[in-house]
């Protein structure tokens, strides 16, 4: 009896070439492996060509390592022989998402600065599942239960909860994930040392960190924050992954595309999130994906990172403004932390 | 005696296991998921109009920002 003469990766086992190398992504055991991009060419080949045909497309050159390889796979249950590939398309990268605003970082300094009570009833207009709250000044477990009170009616699933100074203690902050079941993470920053919290009693962590929370802190890439998901993937495909569908309120009111990004589009006070997030400027950068954007376009992490770094527009050709630690032309780390362009080299 | 409305869902007809239930070419391909012995499940479903639709297990929600600490 003849062995199937075709081969297939798991829908989820998807490789993407690089500049240097490829990776083949397992988003469903959140893992990726390293493999030469000729590898990556030949899974590719597989949805349309039996294993006989893509080694005569060789010309026979790579038959050994065709077939050490493709086992290799299958042991690892990245992937199967089968004589029905027709049976097994491709996933579709398609991507689409009824929230108007899927996530949603807001930065408080004063509390008089705009009305938290409003911006999270405009949030939650618009359908936002995920908050970020970064609170810049001292503050108590009571105060935050007074400014996440409107949330608790709300459409939201997630608050990250980002102190620069919680003026509690630790029952205190055990008793705030307690009475916001909302919130997964509860970073209190400039603490004596590092601790992390997690018990059974709540689903969120409390971290304490010996760092300090900057105003409009830039992001930071590291092998650790890669997602592997398949929603994220097919999005990346298309979209800005940490653009699309985000608002952002900087600490003086402000709504931005992050943070960190010069260009505002109004004041809170005076302007409803609906109609800035409508705005065509302000959905611009939403569609610049990955795969436009110099370097990125280059490294195989493209379709796992997340980076809110502002884009600009340079003789037709898209940019990020600040650079992550990775260097797809050297298959470096150089740093975890997002640093601006133009001190990096090889831009 | 009032006329009906037609069905225009196109779902509808599978649900109710008529003739065109059997015309999507459905399967079930189960992956063990190592360790803790889950089983992923994905059902891919090419149905007449050529569309695949995936639904698998994963987080829903994706990373809002990650800065250092």
């Amino acid at each position: 009896m003849q062995p199937p003469s075709y081969f297939r990766l798991f829908s989820a086992c998807i490789p993407v070439q690089g500049v240097l190398h490829a990776l083949l992504f397992d988003l469903e055991r959140k893992s990726f492996y390293k493999i030469p991009n000729l590898l990556a060419e030949i899974l590719d080949k597989t949805h349309q060509q039996s294993i006989p045909e893509i080694k005569a497309h060789y010309e026979h050159q790579y038959d050994e390592g065709i077939d050490t390889f493709l086992k290799e796979f299958e042991s690892k249950e990245l992937g199967f022989y089968t004589d029905e590939p027709e049976a097994f398309p491709k996933l579709d990268m398609y991507w689409d998402d009824p929230l108007d605003i899927q996530t949603a970082v807001v930065e408080m300094e004063n509390t008089d600065a705009y009305n938290l009570e409003n911006v999270l009833q405009q949030l939650d207009d618009l359908g936002c599942a995920a908050l970020q709250l970064r609170l810049l000044s001292p503050i108590t477990a009571q105060q935050i239960n007074t400014l996440l009170k409107p949330s608790q009616e709300s459409r939201l699933r997630q608050i990250e909860l980002l102190v620069a100074q919680f003026k509690g203690d630790a029952k205190a902050a055990v008793d705030l994930m307690h009475s916001n079941r909302r919130i997964s993470l509860f970073v209190q920053f400039n603490k004596e040392q590092k601790q992390l919290i997690e018990t059974s009693d709540f689903v969120g962590t409390i971290v304490h960190s010996t760092k300090a929370l900057p105003k409009a802190a830039s992001d930071c890439v590291s092998p650790n924050n890669f997602t592997f998901d398949v929603k994220l993937f097919s999005e990346a495909h298309s979209y800005n992954t940490a653009l699309n569908r985000k608002v952002c309120i900087d600490a003086e009111g402000y709504i931005r595309n992050y943070l960190s990004h010069p260009k505002a589009y109004g004041h809170i006070s005076n302007k409803q999130l609906t109609e800035v997030v409508q705005m065509e400027s302000f959905r611009e950068k939403w569609l610049v994906h990955n795969d436009q954007i110099e370097i990125c376009k280059d490294c195989p992490y493209r379709y796992v990172c997340l980076f809110n770094s502002d884009l600009q527009l340079k003789n037709h050709k898209w940019h990020k403004t600040e650079r992550c630690g990775y260097d797809p032309y050297t298959d470096q780390w150089q740093t975890t932390a997002s640093t601006p362009a133009t001190n990096q080299p090889n831009q | 005696m009032k006329a009906k409305k037609p069905e225009t869902n196109p779902f509808v007809p599978l649900l109710k296991g008529t003739k065109q239930a059997a015309i999507p070419l459905g399967f079930y391909l189960m992956r063990p998921m190592g360790e803790n012995g889950q089983l992923d499940i994905y059902l891919s479903v090419k149905s007449q109009f050529h569309q695949t639709h995936y639904y698998g297990v994963g987080s829903y929600y994706k990373p809002i920002a990650n800065i250092d600490f």
